[in-house]
């Protein structure tokens, strides 16, 4: 009896290490301002050129290339917490018609459902490529009409797992008709993928002009290969969302925890952390990721739970804010809507301003009709105040960041920590630190005879004032030379 | 006996005065704008040389028994030892949830929070005062002792005040007080020090057992303060203070005393801070110790 358990154990365990040792090696090379990857595995070969990376441009002659090889790392799915299909149509219902010049999310993901009947006008097609087994649009992707499917080499993206469908079904819901999504299948039905499958779709999806993607994975290992694609597409303009993780820890997972990808945590209904949803320094923003519906396999809809639905919220809800404010930078798009979360453990700890649990705040669409009900009302606001660096560790100075929304007269204030006044500077509306957008103030952290402040922490205070409203924002400068 | 006890003690406090004067590190100029605040223990603006009007700290001047006070993050214990009177005062604040910035790779450079950090600053403060030549001057001096730290940068300091207090009437006071004698300095490592520029103060009071009221001129700042508070029904007490240039702050506290313990709840609002609120707990332990 043992030996027969040892022998099923020794065969289950030698049958899992040759189906992942076929993931293979990565082989990176670095000329400088240009890297090429190759994989053992894949017949792939990925070239990211210059424009992806701050290095001088200098002749590849002159360079000695730097060799980095890395196992390829295996990548999970965000699966699901709770999964239960619902039979009310009416729970979810998406916007039926796709505006003109729709912002291109990716998908990467185990596919789409292409027979649900919500999803179809949402599924960019590729008009250069035709179904006959030739590269039309010479990509290297053949017959890539409708996405591509990086786990086979093929262009199935049929979801045989249902958590692309899922995910795609909010992004289509939330972007309310702003989206086209491209639908790149990097999971098997088994919800499995590699660094290389992920970094190959992430190269694609930045060539085919997505301005999204959506990355509802992740692992705690973090590969060269995958840095570098993420790297690759932040530096060309795309806004990488990625979720959070599933164990309810404090946990860095990539790509989420990568810097310049939005890192989403999930919310419950009472604006708490969810219980299941991880954490940490390098969160972005929250949004609910508890019992929502979305699109399922077979036409179904079915309720779901998970950090990899509030990734799929966002990448929904920013292409529909970018076209409706017109507004396409994302960090200006979530300062100005964003909602702090003061309470997210619910335990009346207050954590205003940034926090590891949810970021700089909840994001969500019931928060865009009140706001621009303000925004009509000339209601100033005054978000996103920080000075940087902070902390001040030379001579220096700072400088203050802020957004408004519009021109306004402000007055900057610092205090040290007894409230005594040590620096005023009143900006009139339109000028330098009045205006619209992103304002930058320089404090030099001197006093006014000139003589440098001892370190110590300040607080800064930014008044705005239109002369129908008023906002006031305050941060903590600290002096630590 | 107590003839030679006063003159030991004026000389004392003589001596260190001109002691800490004539040291070679001290910069009397620099930062006269910005001090720092020497707002740790009983050395804050309105309490010179021990001299405190706030009913939730010990009150050396008035109480001749030893006791001892408690607030969220301030210790104090106070004795009339002989030949004079000590209080020490141990304070702990903690700045966290500070943050550390980077920049944005957008196209305008905005700022963004990499992580937290803290910002520890604690002190003690070791009061020694007695009356002067009559029962109507009380004279006290203050030996003060800094620790801060910033993430991996750690300071110490150290600093001395000198404070009189002159009863004009039993319920009229004037007092004036030298901070931070001959500038504090607080060291951070090899690279930096800060100095705290020395201050002076001239402080008049009006105070009975329900009401009093303070005119606080502070010399560095040349700023006036008026600080008030009643005392309602003896166990309610509210404060506001208003100084003439910068913030305000208002104070209601209840006070319950049972027997020697003062048991303290104060809500405040500052106009920097907003509104908070403290548990204090004082207690005079009359003739135990």
């Amino acid at each position: 009896m043992i030996k027969t358990c040892l022998l099923t154990l020794f065969v289950f365990t030698l049958t899992t290490s040759f189906l992942w040792a076929g993931i293979g090696k990565n082989t990176i090379i670095k000329y400088g301002n240009r890297v090429e990857i190759y994989s053992d595995t894949h017949r792939q070969r990925l070239e990211f050129n210059k424009s992806g990376f701050s290095l001088q441009s200098i002749s590849e002659s002159l360079v000695t290339p730097e060799t980095i090889i890395e196992d390829d790392q295996p990548v999970e799915l965000h699966n699901f917490k709770t999964l239960s299909t619902i039979q009310d149509v009416n729970s979810f219902v998406i916007a039926s018609a796709v505006t003109a010049n729709p912002i291109i999310v990716a998908v990467l993901d185990t596919g789409i459902d292409l027979h649900n009947t919500s999803l179809a006008p949402y599924i960019l097609v590729n008009n250069y490529e035709t179904i006959n087994g030739i590269d039309d649009d010479n990509n290297g992707y053949i017959d890539d009409r409708i996405g591509y499917n990086f786990y086979s080499d093929t262009n199935l993206v049929q979801d045989g797992f249902g958590h692309g469908t899922l995910i795609s079904g909010i992004i289509a819901k939330n972007s309310q008709g702003s989206v086209k999504i491209l639908p790149l299948k990097v999971f098997d039905d088994q919800g499995r993928s590699s660094q290389f499958l992920i970094a190959d779709a992430i190269y694609y999806a930045v060539q085919r002009g997505a301005k999204v993607i959506n990355c509802s994975f992740g692992y705690e290992f973090l590969a060269e290969v995958m840095r570098l694609a993420v790297q690759y597409a932040i530096d060309n303009g795309v806004m990488v969302v990625a979720s959070a993780g599933n164990q309810g820890q404090e946990k860095e997972i990539y790509p989420a925890a990568l810097p310049g990808v939005i890192a989403v945590s999930s919310l419950d209904g009472a604006d708490h952390i969810a219980n299941f949803s991880n954490y940490g320094k390098y969160l972005a923003v929250s949004c609910i990721g508890v019992d929502v519906s979305s699109t399922y396999l077979n036409n179904q809809l079915a309720s779901v739970s998970g950090t990899s639905i509030s990734a799929g919220y966002i990448s929904g809800l920013i292409p529909y804010l970018m076209k409706t404010k017109n507004v396409y930078d994302s960090s200006k798009i979530i300062s100005a809507n964003i909602n702090d979360i003061v309470d997210p453990l619910g335990n009346g700890l207050s954590l205003k301003g940034w926090d590891k649990y949810t970021g700089f705040g909840k994001l969500d669409a019931s928060s865009i009709a009140p706001y621009k009900v303000a925004a009509t009302n000339s209601e100033i606001r005054i978000s996103s105040l920080l000075n940087y660096p902070n902390p001040i560790i030379d001579t220096n100075g700072t400088q203050l960041g802020y957004y408004l929304n519009s021109d306004s007269n402000v007055s900057i204030y610092v205090y040290d920590i007894s409230g005594k006044q040590i620096w005023v500077n009143t900006i009139s509306s339109g000028s330098t630190g009045g205006k619209a957008g992103y304002n930058k103030v320089a404090f030099d952290c001197r006093a006014k005879s000139g003589m440098y402040l001892p370190n110590d922490t300040y607080i800064a205070v930014v008044k705005a004032d239109t002369g129908s409203s008023k906002n006031v924002a305050k941060t903590l400068i600290t002096i630590a030379r | 006996m107590i003839f030679w006890r006063k003159w030991t003690f004026a000389l004392s406090i003589i001596s260190l005065c001109c002691g800490l004067s004539l040291a070679s590190e001290i910069q009397y100029d620099y930062l006269k704008e910005t001090t720092i605040p020497s707002g740790i223990g009983l050395s804050r603006l309105e309490n010179p040389a021990a001299v405190n009007w706030d009913r939730f700290s010990l009150d050396i001047f008035r109480c001749e028994k030893p006791g001892f006070n408690w607030q969220s993050n301030q210790f104090g214990i106070s004795l009339p030892l002989f030949p004079f009177r000590t209080a020490l005062n141990v304070n702990y604040d903690v700045f966290d949830n500070l943050n550390k910035t980077s920049v944005n790779n957008d196209s305008d450079g905005t700022f963004k929070v990499d992580s937290q950090f803290n910002h520890i600053k604690s002190g003690a403060i070791l009061t020694v005062g007695d009356n002067l030549f009559s029962s109507e001057l009380y004279c006290g001096v203050n030996s003060k002792f800094y620790y801060q730290k910033i993430i991996d940068k750690t300071a110490v300091g150290y600093g001395f005040d000198f404070g009189l207090v002159y009863k004009i009437n039993p319920e009229l006071f004037a007092g004036f007080s030298y901070n931070d004698i001959g500038g504090s300095s607080i060291v951070w490592g090899d690279q930096v020090k800060d100095t705290i520029p020395a201050n002076y103060l001239y402080n008049l009071a009006y105070a009975n057992d329900n009401f009093n009221i303070n005119y606080i001129y502070s010399g560095l700042d040349n700023q006036s303060y008026i600080k008030s508070s009643l005392v309602i029904y003896n166990f309610i007490t509210t404060s506001l203070t208003v100084p003439l240039n910068n913030i305000f702050e208002s104070k209601a506290a209840l006070n319950v005393k049972l027997n020697g313990l003062n048991i303290g709840y104060q809500v405040d609002f500052n106009e920097l801070y907003g509104q908070n609120s403290q548990l204090s707990l004082s207690m005079t332990l009359g003739d135990i110790l």
